[in-house]
C-alpha cells in the first residue's frame, strides 16, 4: 500500500499538482449569479450550479482521471489520463453553458451568469494535466497533437454551436459583436506589422553585431535599455516627440503619423521584439562550429557563399527561435496599445478595467490568451520545418 | 611543385613564421611538425591564403600565389581538417560535392566522383551517400573529410592534424590507407601533425619548426639519424633506433619457413622440426592455425593435441607491416619468430628477432659511412 502510495507520487509528479487544483475546485463556487452586469452576485456550488447528475459526472471523470495515474504503462497511462482531462474540459464547459440557460429561465433580462474560481482553476488543473500527459507519449506526435487540441476544437465547436450563449461573457460579446472582430483584426495587424519590421531591422541588425566588434556594443546596449522601459512609459515617452513631428512636418502626418494611435504603438512594440530578434540571430550565428566554416573558406567558398550556404541555413533554427519569443511576447504587449488609441483586444480590457465589469475584461482578455497559443504552436511548428535535418532538433 | 621562399608572418610584435624557405616536390608527402606554436598550422594556411604573409612568397610550378585569387587558389587544393569540418546540414554526398559545383562539374560527373570517392576511402557509396555527418563515426567523419578534399581531384592536398580527432587504433588505420591512396593518386600533400610516429610514417619529408624557425627539413631516415641540433635529437626522443624501424618494410626481410600440414603425422613433424624448435602448423589451404613446439612431440598422439592455436591476427603480421610491428608482435608474444600471412591469413613466411638485429645494424653502418 505505502509503496502503491510512493510510486503514485513520484511518477510524474506534474500531474499531481493539477489533481489537486481539480480537488479545490469541487469545494469553490462553479457558477456565478449576478442581478446585473457590475454587481459581484453570489456563487453557486458544484451542486447548485450543475444539480446532482452533472456533479457525478464531474466528479466521476476526475477519479477517472486520477485513477489513471496508477496505469503501470507509461504510454497508456498518459493516453488515458490525456483523454479524461479532455472530457473533464469539455463536460465543465458543456454543463455551464446548459445549467447557465436553466438558473436564467424566469429571471430578468438583466442577470447574468457568469462562471466561477471552480471552473475557471478546473481549466488550470486540466491544463497542467495535459501537459503531463504529453510528456508520456513523446515519439507518437500524432496522439501528442490529438489530446492537445481535441480540447480545444471541443471548445471552438461548442463556442460557435451557441452553447455557451447564456454565459455572461458571450452577453458582453453579442453587445460588442461588430466591435470585437474589428479589434480582434487590429489586434493581429499590430503585431504582426511589428514584429515583420522587427524581423527585417532586427536580423541585419544581429548578423551585423557579429560581423564587427564595433558595432555589437551599442546594439546590445541600446536594445537591452530599451527592453527594461515599461511598456506604458515607452508608449507614453512616444506621444511627444512624435506629436512635434506631425506637427512640423504636415506630410508626415497625411502618412498617419501622429503622436497617438497607430504609428507609435507599432514603433514601441517593434522596439520590444528587437531584442529576441537580434540576439538569438547573433548566438544562432556566434555558436556555429568554427571549423566548419574554416572548411567552407578553405575549399575555396568566397566569404557570401560560406554565409549564405552553411552560417544562414544552420543558424536559422535559432533565429526563427527568436521570432516566436518575439510574437509570442507582441501578443500580450499589443494589449497595452489600445491605451494610445491604437485599437486591438485590450480595448475592451481597459474598457472593462474603467467600467468595473469583469466579463468585459475577460472578452478581451480570453481570445488574447487564445491567440497566444496559437501563435506559440505556429511558430514552433515553423521552426521544425525549417530545422536543416542533418541538425540536431532543439526540443523544448 | 610548392616552393616557400622567405615567408615570414608577424602578428604585431609576435613573430608567428620567420623566414622560412623550403621546397616540396610533386607527388611527394611532405610534413610540419613541431610543438604547439611553433608555427606549423600558420604555415599551412599561407599555402591557400587562408593567412598572408607579411613578407616572402609562395609559388605553385613556379607561379607566386599571390596573384591568385583566393578562391579559385583554394579550389585548385584539397583542404582536410582536424575537426573535419563536415557541413552538419548537408549529406555526406552533398559534403563531397560542394568543390565540384564550385567549380561547375555537371551533375552526372559529380554524382559518379562521389561514387569512386566512397569506394576510394572504403565506405560502402549505396549506405553512405545520404547519411548526415551526424551518423557517422569519428573515423567515418574523416574518412569523408578525406574523400571531400580529394574532390575536384586536386594536385595538392593540404592536411591540418586530418587524424587527429580518433583514437589510436583508427588512426594506424587511416594511416595506412593513407598511404594506400597516395600510392594510387601521387599527391602532393602537406601534412601537419604534432605526431612524430605520423609523420615517421607518412612522410617523404618531414619538416620540423620550433618558435616559428624552421630547423631541419629532410627524409625521416635522415632526421632519426642526424638530428641537426639538440632541439630536433630532443623532439625525436630516446627511442630513434625503434622509430627507424618503423620506416623499413618487413618485404626484405620475410624469409620462407618450415611449415606442416595439420593433417600430418607425428613422425613427419619429428622430420620437419629435427632443424628446428618449432614449426608453424596450417590448413589444407596454407592458411595458418598456430604452432608446435619440438620438445612436445614425443609421445604426442597426434599433431592437433600439441598445436598451441592462436588467431593468426595474434600472432603474425602482414606482408605490408614495418620491421617496429613486428618487432613489438615479437614483444608482446613472447616470440623469437612470427610468421608473416598475407591479408587473408596465407602463410608467406616469417621474420625473426636476429634479422631485425641484423637490420639495425645495418643502419648504423650506413650512418658511419
Amino acid at each position: 500500500m505505502l509503496s502503491a502510495l510512493q510510486r503514485f507520487v513520484t511518477r510524474d509528479s506534474v500531474a499531481i499538482s493539477g489533481y489537486v487544483l481539480g480537488i479545490i475546485s469541487l469545494l469553490l463556487g462553479w457558477l456565478t449569479f449576478k442581478p446585473n452586469r457590475i454587481v459581484s452576485g453570489y456563487s453557486l456550488d458544484l451542486w447548485q450550479s450543475y444539480e446532482a447528475t452533472g456533479g457525478f459526472i464531474i466528479i466521476g471523470l476526475w477519479l477517472l482521471c486520477i485513477l489513471s495515474h496508477f496505469v503501470k504503462d507509461k504510454h497508456y497511462r498518459g493516453l488515458l489520463s490525456g483523454l479524461s482531462a479532455n472530457l473533464i474540459l469539455i463536460a465543465t464547459l458543456l454543463l455551464a453553458g446548459f445549467n447557465a440557460g436553466r438558473l436564467l429561465e424566469g429571471e430578468a433580462i438583466a442577470s447574468r451568469i457568469s462562471l466561477g474560481a471552480g471552473i475557471w482553476l478546473t481549466l488550470a488543473g486540466t491544463y497542467i494535466i495535459l501537459f503531463a500527459s504529453r510528456r508520456n507519449l513523446t515519439g507518437y506526435r500524432l496522439r501528442q497533437y490529438i489530446i492537445s487540441l481535441l480540447g480545444i476544437i471541443a471548445f471552438l465547436i461548442i463556442l460557435s454551436a451557441g452553447w455557451l450563449d447564456d454565459l455572461s461573457v458571450l452577453r458582453e460579446f453579442m453587445v460588442y459583436e461588430a466591435r470585437f472582430s474589428q479589434e480582434f483584426w487590429q489586434h493581429i495587424t499590430l503585431f504582426v506589422v511589428s514584429v515583420s519590421l522587427g524581423v527585417f531591422i532586427g536580423i541585419p541588425l544581429g548578423i551585423w553585431a557579429t560581423r564587427s566588434r564595433r558595432a555589437e556594443k551599442p546594439i546590445f546596449f541600446i536594445t537591452n535599455i530599451t527592453q527594461t522601459i515599461p511598456s506604458l512609459a515607452l508608449f507614453g515617452l512616444l506621444i511627444a516627440p512624435l506629436s512635434v513631428l506631425s506637427f512640423r512636418f504636415p506630410f508626415l502626418r497625411e502618412l498617419g503619423i501622429r503622436g497617438v494611435g497607430f504609428t507609435p504603438a507599432i514603433i514601441a512594440l517593434t522596439i520590444y521584439s528587437l531584442l529576441p530578434i537580434i540576439q538569438n540571430t547573433y548566438v544562432g550565428l556566434r555558436q556555429l562550429d568554427t571549423s566548419v566554416l574554416d572548411a567552407g573558406l578553405g575549399m575555396g567558398m568566397s566569404r557570401f557563399q560560406v554565409f549564405r550556404k552553411i552560417e544562414i541555413p544552420l543558424a536559422t533554427p535559432l533565429i526563427l527561435e527568436g521570432v516566436r519569443i518575439a510574437s509570442v511576447q507582441g501578443v500580450g504587449l499589443a494589449t497595452v496599445a489600445a491605451l494610445i488609441g491604437a485599437g486591438g483586444l485590450g480595448f475592451f480590457v481597459f474598457q472593462g478595467l474603467g467600467q468595473a465589469t469583469s466579463d468585459l475584461i475577460l472578452l478581451g482578455a480570453i481570445p488574447i490568451i487564445i491567440l497566444a497559443l496559437v501563435v506559440d504552436a505556429a511558430m514552433r511548428i515553423t521552426v521544425k520545418i525549417a530545422t536543416p535535418k542533418g541538425i540536431i532538433r532543439i526540443e523544448k | 611543385m610548392i616552393h616557400l621562399q622567405q615567408l615570414t608572418k608577424r602578428y604585431g610584435d609576435k613573430l608567428a613564421v620567420e623566414n622560412i624557405s623550403f621546397e616540396v616536390d610533386p607527388g611527394e608527402v611532405c610534413t610540419l611538425i613541431g610543438p604547439s606554436g611553433c608555427g606549423k598550422t600558420t604555415t599551412l594556411r599561407m599555402i591557400n591564403r587562408l593567412i598572408e604573409p607579411t613578407s616572402g612568397k609562395i609559388t605553385i610550378n613556379s607561379q607566386d600565389i599571390s596573384g591568385i585569387r583566393p578562391e579559385k587558389l583554394r579550389q585548385s587544393m584539397g583542404y582536410a581538417i582536424q575537426n573535419v569540418g563536415l557541413f552538419p546540414h548537408m549529406t555526406v554526398a552533398a559534403n563531397i560535392a560542394v568543390v565540384p559545383e564550385l567549380v561547375n562539374w555537371d551533375k552526372e560527373r559529380i554524382n559518379s566522383r562521389i561514387d569512386e570517392l566512397l569506394q576510394l576511402v572504403n565506405l560502402d557509396p549505396t549506405q553512405y551517400r545520404s547519411k548526415y555527418p551526424r551518423h557517422l563515426s569519428g573515423g567515418e567523419g574523416q574518412r569523408v573529410g578525406v574523400a571531400r578534399a580529394l574532390a575536384a581531384d586536386p594536385p595538392i592536398l593540404l592536411m591540418d592534424e586530418p587524424f587527429g580527432a580518433v583514437d589510436p587504433l583508427t588512426r594506424e588505420k587511416l594511416q595506412t590507407e593513407f598511404l594506400r591512396i597516395q600510392r594510387e593518386l601521387r599527391k602532393t600533400v602537406v601534412l601537419v601533425t604534432h605526431d612524430l610516429d605520423e609523420a615517421i610514417r607518412l612522410a617523404d619529408r618531414i619538416a620540423i619548426m620550433e618558435r616559428g624557425h624552421l630547423i631541419q627539413h629532410d627524409t625521416p631516415e635522415n632526421i632519426l639519424s642526424k638530428p641537426i641540433n639538440r632541439f630536433v635529437h630532443d623532439f625525436v626522443g630516446t627511442d630513434r633506433a625503434l622509430k627507424r624501424l618503423s620506416r623499413i618494410s618487413i618485404t626484405r626481410y620475410v624469409r620462407p619457413s618450415p611449415s606442416i600440414n595439420i593433417t600430418a603425422t607425428v613422425d613427419e613433424a619429428v622430420d620437419v622440426c629435427n632443424q628446428c624448435q618449432w614449426v608453424w602448423v596450417v590448413d589444407a589451404n596454407q592458411k595458418l592455425l598456430g604452432w608446435i613446439d619440438r620438445k612436445n612431440l614425443p609421445g604426442a598422439s597426434s599433431i592437433n593435441n600439441v598445436l598451441v592455436s592462436n588467431l593468426w591476427e595474434e600472432i603474425a603480421v602482414t606482408n605490408d607491416a614495418t620491421l617496429r610491428e613486428a618487432l613489438s608482435r615479437m614483444l608482446g608474444q613472447g616470440l623469437k619468430s612470427i610468421p608473416v600471412v598475407t591479408e587473408n591469413g596465407t602463410l608467406r613466411g616469417e621474420v625473426s628477432l636476429e634479422d631485425i638485429e641484423a637490420a639495425t645494424a645495418e643502419l648504423e653502418t650506413n650512418d658511419h659511412a
